[in-house]
C-alpha cells in the first residue's frame, strides 16, 4: 500500500484508507472517495495537485492530501 | 392562500441554478442566509393554482454539517421542513450524486429527483433509465436537460403530485438492529418525535454528529440515549472499525446496486471535456493557456465595453451642461452639474467595464474552466501560501478590486479567504492605468510600455511577498487542502450567465455606487469652498482658485509627509482625491495645473515638481497607497472592519516604504 | 477521420500561428513586418499566438507517434483560435460604434480593415480545423 500521490498517470487503484484527521476526509467521502472505491489517475505531474476520476466524476486533489490517501494497485 | 415551501438541493455543478431559474423565472429574490455571507436565493412559482416559494439551497456533496454550506442546507431541511425537496442529480455522475439523495431520505425529506444533464451522460456513453431509478429509490424521478429547458414542465407536475407523498425509508441492512435500538429509546421523548425524524437522529448519533448530539443533550431522555449509544457504538466499533466510514460504505454499496440496475454503459467514448482537458490541464501548456484566456477576457472587458462607457460619459456631460446652464444660482448649478451629475456619471462610467468583466468571468465559471484555472495555478500559488482558488480573484483584480474581492467567496477556508482579500488591492486595477500612462508619457517617453509593465509586476511581487509573510507570521500553517471537482465543460448557458452578471453588477452599483457617489459630493464641496467661504464653481477649472480651497489646505497639510520624495502640495491633493477612485488623480492634476488632459504630460514634464525618479516613485505610490473607497467598503463587508483597517494601514506604510526605497536608490544611481 | 488529416492540419496551423506569433512578438520590440496584415504591436497577442502554435505542434508530434490524443490538441487549438477570432469580431463591432455612431475623436478615419488582425484571419481559417474534429466523439479517429 502506498499514497495516492505516488501513482502514475493512467493507473487504476483502489482506495484503502486515510491517515490523519477526520474533517477533510468526510468531504472526500461525500464526493465519492470512500474506502473501496476505484480511482483512475488522470493527471499526476509529480508536483502540484492531481486529477483523479472516481465514480465517473473528476476531482482535483492537492498533493498534501493525496499523501494521506493510501491505495493499492487494482488486480 | 398559504405559500407552499419547496427547496432545491444538489451537488455543485449539477445545473441547479439553471433549474431554479427555469422554475421561478424572473420572480427571484437574492439575499444572504442569516449571519453568514452565503447567498440565499428564493423565487416564486405558480402551478395548478398553488403558490410555491422555491428556496435554492447551497450546492453540497453531503449533509454532514462539516462546512457552512452543508449546515445551512441541512438546518433548512430539518427545521423548516419544506413540503418537497427537489434533488438535482447529474446523470453523468450518478453514483456520487445519489449519496446526497440517500442522506436526504434519511432526514425524511419528501424528495423529488430531477435527473439532469442526461445529454452529457449520453455523450459519456451512459444510459440512465429514469423509470428503473424511480422504482428502485421509491421517489419520483424526472429526466431533464435544464440547459435546453427540457423536462421542466414535467418536473413542476411531479412536484405538485408529490405534495402529500410519504417518503420511502432506506434501510441499511448492516445497521438496522442498532438504529432500531436507538429509536426505541428516542421515541420516549415526544418532543423529539414532533420535531425530528428519529431514524435520522439515530443515524447521526452513530456518526458522532455534534449538532445532533447537542439536540440529545437537551432531551429528557439524554442519559438513556447516551447509555444505549455507548453500547451500540462499542458493538459496531468491534465489527467495522470507523463507524462513519462503515455507514458511508453501506450507502455507496446500496447506490452501486441501484446504479448497476438503472445504468447501462455503452461503448467507451472520448468526450470533449477529456479532449480539452488534455490541453488545458497539460503540465506545460496549462499555464500559457490560462494567461491567454485571461488576456482575452480583459481585451473583451475593456475594448468591447468602451463605446458604452463613452455613451454614458457623453450623456452625463451633456446633462450636466444642460442642467447647469439652465440654473441662475452658481452654487446650486455647480452642486447639480459638478457634484451630483458628475458624481453619478463617474460611477456609471464604470458600469460597462464592470458588467463586461462580470459577464466574461461568469461565462468562464459557467463553462467549467475556472476549476481548471485553479488546478493549473495551485502549484504556483501554494508556494506563496495561497490557495489555487485564490488565482481567480487575483486576476479579476486587474480589472477592478471590488468584484475581485467579492469573488473570494469561493474560498471556503476563512484564512485563505482573508489572505486573498488582503493582497487583492495590490493587483493593479484598471483605474490606476491612466495614472501610469500619464506619468510614463511625461517622464519616460519611448519606454512607456516597460515602465507601465513594471508597475504591474511590482504589484504582483509585493502581493506574493505579502501573502508569504502573512502566512508565515499571522495565519501560520498551510493553505487549506485543495479539493475541487472538475465538472464537464458546458456550452454557455446565457440565462444563468446573465443572471449572475446582473446580480453582481447590481451589488456593485449598490455598494460601490453609493460610496463613490457620496464621496464625489464631499470632494466637490471641499473644492468649491475654502477657509474664505464659497469660491464659486470656477474653482474646479482654475488652479489659482482651487489653491484657496479646503482641498488645497489638505494638500499643504500633507506636504511635509511627502517631503522626502520632493512632491509638492498638488501631488498631495491628487493623492487625497485618488483615495476615491484612483483615476481621479489624473483629473485632479489636470485641474491643478490648469490644463486639459491632452497637454497634461507636457505641463508635468516642464514643471519642476517631478524628476523621472520621483515620478516613478509617485507611480509606485499610486499603485500601492490605499485601496479606493469602494474597495475598502467591500473589504469591510467581506472580512470585517478589523481587516479593512489593517489593509488601509499596511498599504499606506508599504507605499511610503517602497516610494522611499525608489527615491533613495534612484538618487544614489543618478 | 484519419490520423493523416490530423497530422497535416496540426502541422499547417502550428506553422501559421508560429510565424504570426513571431511577427507579433517582434512588432512589440519595434520590428514591424507586414505579411498580408499588419501586426498589432501587442506583446500579449504574440504570446497567445505562440501558445496556440505550441498546442497545434504538440498535436502534430502526437500524430507522428500515432497517438489518438493528437485530436485533442487539434480540437483545443481550434477552439482557442476561433474564440480569439470571435473576440476580434466583437472588437470590430465596438470600434464601429465608436467610429460611426459616436463619431469619437480617436476613431476619425477608422475603417473596419484597421481591425483586421492576424488572429482574426487565422481564427477564421481555424474553422476548417474545428470542422474536422467536431464529430470525433461519435466517430473516433482511426490510428
Amino acid at each position: 500500500m502506498f499514497p495516492l500521490a505516488f501513482v502514475g498517470e493512467g493507473k487504476r487503484v483502489v482506495l484503502k484508507y486515510f491517515v490523519g484527521g477526520h474533517g477533510i476526509f468526510r468531504k472526500l467521502v461525500d464526493m465519492g472517495l470512500n474506502p473501496g472505491s476505484e480511482i483512475f489517475v488522470v493527471r499526476n505531474q509529480m508536483a502540484g495537485p492531481l486529477i483523479i476520476s472516481v465514480k465517473g466524476g473528476q476531482i482535483a486533489l492537492g498533493r498534501g492530501i493525496a499523501m494521506k490517501i493510501y491505495v493499492e494497485v487494482k488486480e | 392562500m398559504k405559500e407552499v415551501v419547496i427547496a432545491l438541493i444538489g451537488n455543485p455543478n449539477t445545473g441547479k441554478s439553471t433549474i431554479f431559474n427555469a422554475l421561478t423565472g424572473l420572480r427571484q429574490h437574492v439575499g444572504n442566509w442569516p449571519g453568514v455571507t452565503v447567498e440565499k436565493k428564493e423565487g416564486e412559482l405558480d402551478h395548478k393554482g398553488i403558490k410555491f416559494r422555491v428556496v435554492d439551497l447551497p450546492g453540497v456533496y453531503g449533509l454532514t454539517a462539516y462546512s457552512i454550506d452543508e449546515k445551512i442546507a441541512r438546518n433548512f431541511i430539518v427545521q423548516e421542513k419544506p413540503k418537497v425537496v427537489v434533488d438535482i442529480i447529474d446523470a453523468s455522475n450518478l453514483e456520487r450524486n445519489l449519496y446526497l439523495a440517500l442522506q436526504l431520505l434519511e432526514i425524511g425529506a419528501n424528495v423529488v429527483i430531477a435527473l439532469n444533464k442526461i445529454d452529457i451522460a449520453e455523450e459519456k456513453g451512459y444510459n440512465v433509465n429514469p423509470e428503473e431509478l424511480e422504482e428502485l429509490l421509491g421517489v419520483p424521478v424526472v429526466p431533464t436537460i435544464a440547459s435546453k429547458g427540457e423536462g421542466i414542465d414535467k418536473l413542476k407536475e411531479r412536484i405538485v403530485k408529490s405534495l402529500d407523498r410519504k417518503p420511502p425509508i432506506v434501510e441499511y441492512p448492516n445497521f438496522e438492529p442498532y438504529i432500531k435500538k436507538l429509536i426505541k429509546v428516542l421515541e420516549k421523548d415526544e418532543k423529539l418525535i414532533r420535531q425530528y425524524n428519529l431514524r435520522w437522529l439515530a443515524i447521526k448519533l452513530l456518526e458522532e454528529d455534534n449538532d445532533v448530539r447537542a439536540i440529545i443533550e437537551k432531551s429528557k431522555m439524554r442519559d438513556d440515549v447516551l447509555k444505549t449509544l455507548i453500547d451500540v457504538v462499542n458493538d459496531l466499533h468491534k465489527k467495522y472499525g470507523d463507524i462513519e466510514l462503515a455507514l458511508a460504505d453501506e450507502r455507496y454499496r446500496i447506490i452501486s446496486e441501484i446504479a448497476k440496475k438503472a445504468v447501462t454503459k455503452k461503448e467507451e467514448r472520448i468526450t470533449f471535456t477529456e479532449m480539452l482537458d488534455e490541453v488545458f490541464t497539460h503540465k506545460y501548456l496549462g499555464i500559457p493557456v490560462f494567461f491567454s484566456l485571461m488576456w482575452m477576457a480583459f481585451k473583451f472587458t475593456f475594448d468591447v465595453s468602451a463605446p458604452f462607457s463613452d455613451i454614458i460619459d457623453a450623456f452625463f456631460g451633456w446633462l450636466g451642461d444642460a442642467v447647469g446652464s439652465g440654473i441662475g444660482n452658481d452654487a446650486l448649478a455647480s452642486l447639480l452639474r459638478d457634484g451630483i451629475i458628475a458624481g453619478l456619471g463617474s460611477v456609471l462610467v464604470f458600469l460597462p467595464p464592470i458588467a463586461f468583466l462580470f459577464l466574461v468571468f461568469s461565462w468562464l465559471e459557467d463553462s467549467g474552466y475556472m476549476a481548471r484555472a485553479a488546478f493549473v495555478m495551485d502549484r504556483v500559488m501554494h508556494r506563496f501560501g495561497l490557495h489555487g482558488k485564490s488565482v481567480v480573484p487575483m486576476i479579476m483584480g486587474f480589472g477592478c478590486n471590488v468584484p475581485a474581492i467579492m469573488a473570494t467567496r469561493t474560498l471556503e477556508d476563512e484564512k485563505d479567504r482573508i489572505l486573498t482579500i488582503l493582497i487583492n488591492p495590490l493587483m493593479s486595477c484598471s483605474a490606476r492605468l491612466p495614472v501610469y500612462a500619464l506619468f510614463a508619457g511625461a517622464f519616460f517617453m519611448g519606454r512607456e510600455g516597460t515602465v507601465i509593465t513594471s508597475m504591474y509586476i511590482l504589484g504582483i511581487l509585493l502581493a506574493l511577498i505579502l501573502a508569504w509573510l502573512v502566512r508565515r507570521f499571522i495565519f501560520k500553517g498551510q493553505p487549506s487542502h485543495f479539493v475541487m471537482e472538475l465538472p464537464p465543460y458546458n456550452k454557455p448557458n446565457w440565462r444563468t450567465i446573465f443572471g449572475v452578471t446582473w446580480t453582481r453588477t447590481e451589488k456593485f452599483l449598490k455598494k460601490a455606487g453609493t460610496i463613490i457617489f457620496a464621496t464625489m459630493i464631499i470632494v466637490w464641496l471641499l473644492s468649491v469652498t475654502g477657509p474664505s467661504g464659497y469660491l464659486g464653481s470656477n474653482a474646479l477649472e482654475s488652479g489659482e482658485l482651487l489653491a484657496k480651497s479646503w482641498v488645497a489646505t489638505i494638500g499643504r497639510a500633507l506636504e511635509p509627509i511627502f517631503k522626502p520624495f520632493g512632491w509638492d502640495w498638488k501631488a498631495g491633493v491628487a493623492l487625497f482625491f485618488g483615495f476615491l477612485a484612483k483615476e481621479v488623480v489624473v483629473g485632479t492634476m489636470g485641474i491643478l495645473y490648469g490644463v486639459g488632459e491632452e497637454s497634461l504630460p507636457y505641463a508635468l514634464a516642464s514643471s519642476s515638481a517631478f524628476t523621472p525618479v520621483t515620478a516613478f516613485a509617485f507611480m509606485a505610490f499610486v499603485l500601492i497607497y490605499v485601496p479606493c473607497v469602494a474597495t475598502i467598503g467591500v473589504i469591510k463587508q467581506e472580512a470585517g472592519t478589523k481587516w479593512a483597517l489593517f489593509a488601509l494601514l499596511y498599504e499606506l506604510l508599504l507605499a511610503y516604504l517602497v516610494a522611499l526605497v525608489i527615491v533613495l536608490i534612484g538618487g544614489a544611481l543618478l | 477521420m484519419k490520423i493523416k488529416t490530423v497530422k497535416y492540419l496540426t502541422l499547417i496551423f502550428g506553422f501559421l500561428y508560429l510565424i504570426y506569433g513571431i511577427i507579433e512578438s517582434l512588432s512589440y520590440f519595434g520590428r514591424e513586418t507586414t505579411v498580408i496584415v499588419s501586426p498589432t504591436g501587442d506583446l500579449f497577442v504574440g504570446f497567445v499566438l505562440l501558445t496556440i502554435s505550441v498546442i497545434y505542434l504538440t498535436g502534430f508530434k502526437k500524430a507522428l507517434e500515432n497517438d489518438f490524443k493528437a485530436t485533442s490538441y487539434l480540437y483545443a487549438g481550434s477552439i482557442l483560435s476561433i474564440g480569439l477570432a470571435i473576440l476580434a469580431l466583437l472588437v470590430i463591432g465596438a470600434d464601429a460604434i465608436e467610429a460611426y455612431l459616436l463619431k469619437s475623436e480617436d476613431f476619425i478615419g477608422w475603417t473596419p480593415l484597421d481591425d483586421v488582425t492576424s488572429y482574426l484571419v487565422l481564427g477564421l481559417l481555424s474553422i476548417f480545423a474545428y470542422l474536422s474534429v467536431k464529430d470525433v466523439s461519435k466517430k473516433p479517429v482511426k490510428v
